[in-house]
């Protein structure tokens, strides 16, 4: 079992090459991304911001707050965040332990963040606590395929890839609604294994 | 463009990256079939060869997955292709090298798998792509 640490340690390591990486990523589903968190309203959170590659996918003019728990993605989506219209804050902070007061946010937006998180269900309970009562959650997130072979290959992968990178294999939709949260809205992006979920308390 | 209405790709991004998916699929069946005909030696048992050809197969889509992920993201690579580079190896591996076969012929083989496992994973993507209704079945694109 890793410890927080050592998660902190791999995504900072990751943080290096996360742009080049992720060039694919936002190639693909950029689009899907953009139509998504143009919802946003509010006081947003952007949870797991990574090096900030999503920030130009908000809506001008809005007021984000950006949390990542690895202090080397943080560094790179600070400069980041100078290219944004609007109020952009990015700090160092762990989802499943968030200092904000309950009922902050109207919107908290995901992306690629449940594969990652050491607890996930932990960190829903929190976005859920810091949500406001009328407030939504939007996610873009990978999650288990539902397809039996195709499940135990994730299965089999994942073991390796968390090594480096995220979990295949999380049963996202079930967390989200296990964290207290109601989804009123699941879309598959590729298969049903890229999705985004828009939840409500 | 309604506010709720999730758009899919520009058309011009989603040529580029369904071809990346055909190509990616098709290499690592391919190049699969072609290492398992140049490496398993024809008289070895076919299930020791079969079990090979898998494992090359995966050696060949780390490559191959390396390459592609970074073009066009990592899922719509990872599952045709892990797919196709076993099935490429079992196949190859169980039968092409005990009836030496040709390069040629495993690589013709190899392809088809690829191809084949494309088209197969295109289609059932499009038949989940959408909405997800309550009930977890798919509702409209």
């Amino acid at each position: 079992m890793m410890e927080l640490q050592d998660h902190v340690e791999k995504w900072n390591k990751a943080a290096r090459t996360f742009d080049w990486m992720n060039r694919g990523v936002e190639r693909r589903y950029g689009g899907y991304k953009r139509t998504l968190f143009a919802k946003s309203r509010g006081k947003v959170m952007l949870v797991a911001a990574g090096t900030g590659l999503d920030f130009p996918l908000f809506p001008p003019d809005l007021d984000i707050v950006a949390i990542d728990f690895s202090p080397a993605m943080v560094e790179r989506a600070k400069l980041k965040a100078a290219h944004y219209h609007g109020s952009l804050e990015v700090m160092e902070a762990d989802v499943e332990n968030l200092e904000f007061p309950d009922e902050s946010f109207d919107t908290v937006a995901t992306s690629c963040t449940f594969c990652s998180v050491p607890d996930p269900v932990r960190g829903l309970k929190e976005i859920h606590r810091v949500l406001k009562e009328d407030g939504q959650m939007l996610m873009f997130e990978h999650v288990r395929p539902g397809n039996f072979l195709l499940g135990a290959m994730m299965d089999v992968m994942t073991p390796i890839v968390r090594k480096a990178g995220p979990e295949l294999n999380r049963p996202t939709a079930a967390n989200i609604r296990r964290a207290g949260f109601r989804i009123t809205r699941e879309f598959n992006i590729y298969l049903d294994m890229v999705k985004l979920f828009e939840a409500a308390k | 463009m309604r506010p709720d209405t999730f758009v899919d790709m520009e058309r011009g991004t989603a040529w580029f990256v369904r071809g990346v998916d055909y190509t990616s699929t098709l290499l690592a069946a391919g190049v699969t079939a072609g290492a398992v005909h140049f490496l398993i030696p024809s008289h070895w048992p076919a299930w020791v060869s079969m079990v090979l050809g898998m494992f090359l197969g995966m050696v060949v889509l780390l490559v191959v997955f390396m390459g592609f992920s970074l073009v066009a993201g990592p899922f719509g690579i990872l599952m045709p292709g892990m797919t196709a580079a076993m099935a490429a190896g079992m196949v190859c591996g169980m039968t092409m090298t005990a009836q030496k076969a040709s390069f040629v012929e495993a690589l013709t083989v190899g392809a088809l798998i690829g191809l084949g496992i494309a088209v197969s994973f295109h289609l059932y993507d499009r038949s989940l792509h959408g909405e997800v209704s309550r009930n977890g079945t798919r509702r409209s694109a």
